[in-house]
C-alpha cells in the first residue's frame, strides 16, 4: 500500500510539478484525488461568498476551484455540520436513506419540544424551552465535544495511554462517532420494541443538549482516563 | 390529452343538469357573498365588532376568530380558523383528518383548517340546494397533497354546525384495502363481511350524531332479525339498532345497511337532513378486498354496499359530498390520472352521474404565505433562514404548492 501510494504521487509530481521537492510531495499529496494539489476548495455557499474579503477574491481569481460536492448546495437551509452527520449515519453509500432518518430524528425531537412549548401556558417557562432541532443539535454536539484524548506510547515495552490535547476537527469527530454509536445500541431483535434509530439519536440529542445522556457520559469517562493518566503526560514529549 | 378532453366535455354537460337541479339562489349567491363580503370591513363578522372588548384581541392576518364554519365567506379565505377543542374530538376522534395532519394537530394543540375555495363552492352548493329535489352529489377532486381531505374536513365540520345527521366516512380504504378482520357474510353469499370496521364505523357515528341522536328520538321503522334471539323490534329508539350492531359485531354490516336505510327513511319523511361524506370514494369500486395482513380475497366487500346505496338519488333531504383519490385507487401505485372518469371507472361513473365536480387545486401565493405564516407561528418552520424571503421563496418553489409536501418540507426544519 505504502508503494503505491509513492506511485501515485510521484506521477502526479511529475505532471504537475510546480518546484516542491519530491519528498515533501509524498506527505502533501492525497493519494487517490481527481484533483492535482493546486485546485483550492470551493466557496458554494451565498453566505459564505458575501464573507469574503476583496482580497480572497484576488486570490481566488485565479486559481483552480474543485467542483462541488454533491452535498454541497446553496440552499438557504444548508447545514455543513448537518452533512457531516449525514456522512456519519450513512452504511455503504445510501446517503439518502441516512438523510431520511436524520430528519425523522429532527422531526422527533420538534415534536416532542414544540409540544412541550405549546402545553406550556406561561411565557417564562416557554423561554426555557429550546423548540429548535438545530440548535439542539449544534448544542449536543457542543456538548460532546471533549477536549483530551489519549494516544497509545510505549515506554521501556508497557503502552501507556498518554492523555494529549485534541484539535477541533478531532473533537468533533469523535463527538459524531460517539452520537451515532450511542444511538446505534439497541436490545436484541427479539425484544423490539419498536424504537428505532431516529428515535434514539433524537433522544440523545435532546439528552446531550442538556449534558446528559450516554454520550456526555463518554466524554466524562474519557476526561476521567486522562486525569488518572496525569503522570503519564510528559512521555508525550520525552 | 384526449382523455382530458373528453372528460372536460362531460363535466360542462354535468354541471349543466345539476344546475338546473338546484334553485335560482345558487346563481345569485356568489354575487351577493362578495357584495357582503365588501360590506364588512372587519372579516370576522359585524358581530364582533358590535361588541366592544375592554381588550380587543390581536388576531394574526392568517388566521381568522370566526370558528363557525356556516359563517365562511369569501373575506376569510386563505385563512386558518381553529375547529373548537370538543368538536374536534367529536368529529375527527376517529379519523377524517390525514393522518400526518392529526400528528401536527397534536403537537400544535390546536385544530386548524385553512379556509379554502373549494370548501366555498361547496357550501354554496349546499346552502343553494333545494332540498325537496333527489339529493345533489358532489365530488372533489385533485393531485394527492392539494386538500381534498381537509376540505371534507371542514365540510364535515360545516355539517356538524348546520345541523346535518352526519354520514362520514373518513377513509374508504380502512375498510375496502386494509380490513382487519374478513369473513364470509351470512345474508348476502359469496360476499364478505368486515365486521371490525363495520362495527367501528357504528362506533364514529354514534359519537359524531350523538347529540341528533339524543334530541330527536328517532325510531325504527320495522322490526329487524338477525340471529334467533337478535330482534330489534318495530319502533325501538335507532341507538338501540347502533348499540346492537356495536355489541354484535358479526352483524356489524347488515346493521349498517339497515342504519342507512332507516336514515333514508328519516330524510325522506323530513325529520333530518342528512350529510353524507365520503373521502376516497372511488375505492369503493375495488373489484376484491384486501387485509390488514396485505392478503387478497377475491370477493366483494359487503360494508361497500350501504355507502353505495346511500350515494345514488333516490331520496331527498341530503347531500352527498365524495372525494375521488388517486391513493384511493385499488392499485395505487397503476393509477395514471387523478380525474374522476378515470378514478370511478366505467361502474364508478354510471352510479355517481350526474354529480359537480369541484376539483382542489394546489396553493395559491396567498394561501402558500397564509400556510408559511402559521408555520412560523406554531413553530413547525423555526429555521432562521425559513423565515427570511428567501427561505420562503425556496420552501414555496419546492413544494410547487402542494400542501402536504410543504409539511414534510418543513418537518425538519
Amino acid at each position: 500500500m505504502p508503494l503505491m501510494r509513492l506511485q501515485v504521487c510521484a506521477s502526479l509530481s511529475t505532471l504537475y510539478n510546480v518546484g516542491i521537492h519530491n519528498s515533501l510531495r509524498v506527505l502533501l499529496v492525497k493519494s487517490y484525488s481527481v484533483y492535482p494539489p493546486t485546485f483550492i476548495k470551493p466557496v458554494y455557499h451565498p453566505e459564505e461568498i458575501k464573507k469574503l474579503s476583496a482580497e480572497e477574491f484576488r486570490v481566488r481569481l485565479h486559481k483552480n476551484v474543485r467542483a462541488a460536492e454533491s452535498n454541497q448546495n446553496a440552499s438557504v437551509f444548508h447545514d455543513p455540520l448537518y452533512e457531516k452527520l449525514v456522512n456519519h449515519v450513512m452504511k455503504g453509500g445510501k446517503k439518502l436513506l441516512a438523510r431520511q432518518i436524520i430528519e425523522e430524528a429532527f422531526l422527533k425531537v420538534k415534536s416532542t419540544q414544540v409540544r412541550k412549548y405549546h402545553l406550556a401556558k406561561d411565557e417564562e417557562n416557554r423561554k426555557n424551552i429550546l423548540t429548535d432541532p438545530r440548535e439542539i443539535f449544534h448544542k449536543a454536539l457542543q456538548n460532546c465535544k471533549p477536549v483530551l484524548d489519549v494516544t497509545p506510547v510505549k515506554r521501556g515495552g508497557v503502552v501507556y495511554k498518554v492523555p494529549v490535547a485534541i484539535n477541533d476537527r478531532r473533537a468533533t469527530s469523535l463527538a459524531f462517532k460517539w452520537l451515532v454509536a450511542t444511538s446505534r445500541e439497541h436490545e436484541p431483535r427479539r425484544q423490539h420494541t419498536g424504537e428505532y434509530f431516529s428515535d434514539r439519536l433524537a433522544k440523545e440529542l435532546l439528552d446531550a443538549s442538556e449534558n446528559t445522556g450516554k454520550t456526555v457520559k463518554k466524554k466524562i469517562e474519557l476526561h476521567k482516563l486522562c486525569e488518572a493518566n496525569k503522570a503519564y503526560a510528559h512521555y508525550r514529549w520525552t | 390529452m384526449a382523455l382530458r378532453i373528453l372528460h372536460n366535455e362531460l363535466f360542462s354537460h354535468h354541471v349543466g343538469v345539476m344546475q338546473r337541479l338546484l334553485s335560482s339562489e345558487r346563481v345569485l349567491s356568489s354575487a351577493a357573498r362578495t357584495a357582503a363580503a365588501l360590506d364588512t370591513s372587519n372579516p370576522d363578522g359585524g358581530e364582533a365588532s358590535n361588541k366592544k372588548t375592554a381588550q380587543p384581541k390581536i388576531v394574526a392576518s392568517f388566521r381568522t376568530q370566526e370558528s363557525n364554519p356556516t359563517k365562511h365567506k369569501e373575506s376569510h379565505l386563505s385563512r386558518y380558523y381553529t375547529v373548537p377543542g370538543d368538536i374536534s374530538k367529536t368529529l375527527f376522534q376517529y379519523g377524517g383528518l390525514p393522518k400526518a395532519y392529526e400528528k401536527l394537530c397534536h403537537i400544535f394543540t390546536e385544530t386548524a383548517i385553512m379556509v379554502r375555495k373549494p370548501y366555498l363552492e361547496v357550501t354554496n352548493c349546499i346552502e343553494s340546494v333545494d332540498f325537496s329535489k333527489p339529493a345533489v352529489r358532489i365530488v372533489l377532486y385533485g393531485k394527492p397533497g392539494h386538500g381534498k381531505s381537509m376540505t371534507l374536513a371542514h365540510v364535515v365540520h360545516y355539517g356538524y354546525s348546520a345541523g346535518f345527521m352526519l354520514v362520514h366516512v373518513p377513509w374508504v380504504n380502512t375498510f375496502m384495502r386494509r380490513c382487519k378482520d374478513a369473513s364470509p357474510s351470512e345474508s348476502k353469499p359469496g360476499m364478505m363481511d368486515v365486521p371490525i370496521d363495520a362495527a367501528a364505523w357504528l362506533v364514529q357515528f354514534r359519537t359524531q350524531n350523538q347529540h341528533l341522536l339524543k334530541t330527536l328520538n328517532l325510531k325504527t321503522s320495522k322490526p329487524y332479525q338477525y340471529g334467533p334471539r337478535d330482534i330489534i323490534e318495530q319502533g325501538e329508539p335507532i341507538d338501540a339498532l347502533i348499540e346492537f350492531g356495536i355489541g354484535r359485531a358479526k352483524y356489524a354490516c347488515d346493521v349498517v345497511e339497515a342504519l342507512l336505510r332507516e336514515i333514508k327513511g328519516f330524510s325522506n319523511s323530513g325529520l333530518v337532513k342528512t350529510m353524507v361524506v365520503i373521502d376516497g370514494f372511488n375505492g369503493l369500486f375495488a373489484p376484491n378486498l384486501k387485509t390488514q395482513r396485505r392478503k387478497i380475497l377475491e370477493a366483494k366487500c359487503t360494508l361497500a354496499l350501504p355507502f353505495l346505496e346511500i350515494t345514488q338519488f333516490d331520496w331527498c333531504n341530503g347531500v352527498v359530498i365524495l372525494s375521488v383519490d388517486q391513493l384511493a385507487h385499488h392499485d395505487m401505485f397503476k393509477a395514471e390520472s387523478n380525474l374522476p372518469l378515470y378514478l370511478l371507472g366505467k361502474e364508478g361513473w354510471e352510479h355517481i352521474d350526474p354529480f359537480i365536480p369541484i376539483m382542489v387545486d394546489k396553493y395559491d401565493t396567498a394561501e402558500m404565505n397564509s400556510s408559511l405564516d402559521f408555520y412560523i407561528d406554531r413553530r413547525w418552520i423555526q429555521h432562521p433562514g425559513g423565515q427570511t424571503e428567501a427561505g420562503r421563496a425556496e420552501l414555496r418553489s419546492l413544494c410547487a404548492g402542494n400542501g402536504f409536501e410543504l409539511m414534510n418540507l418543513c418537518a425538519p426544519l
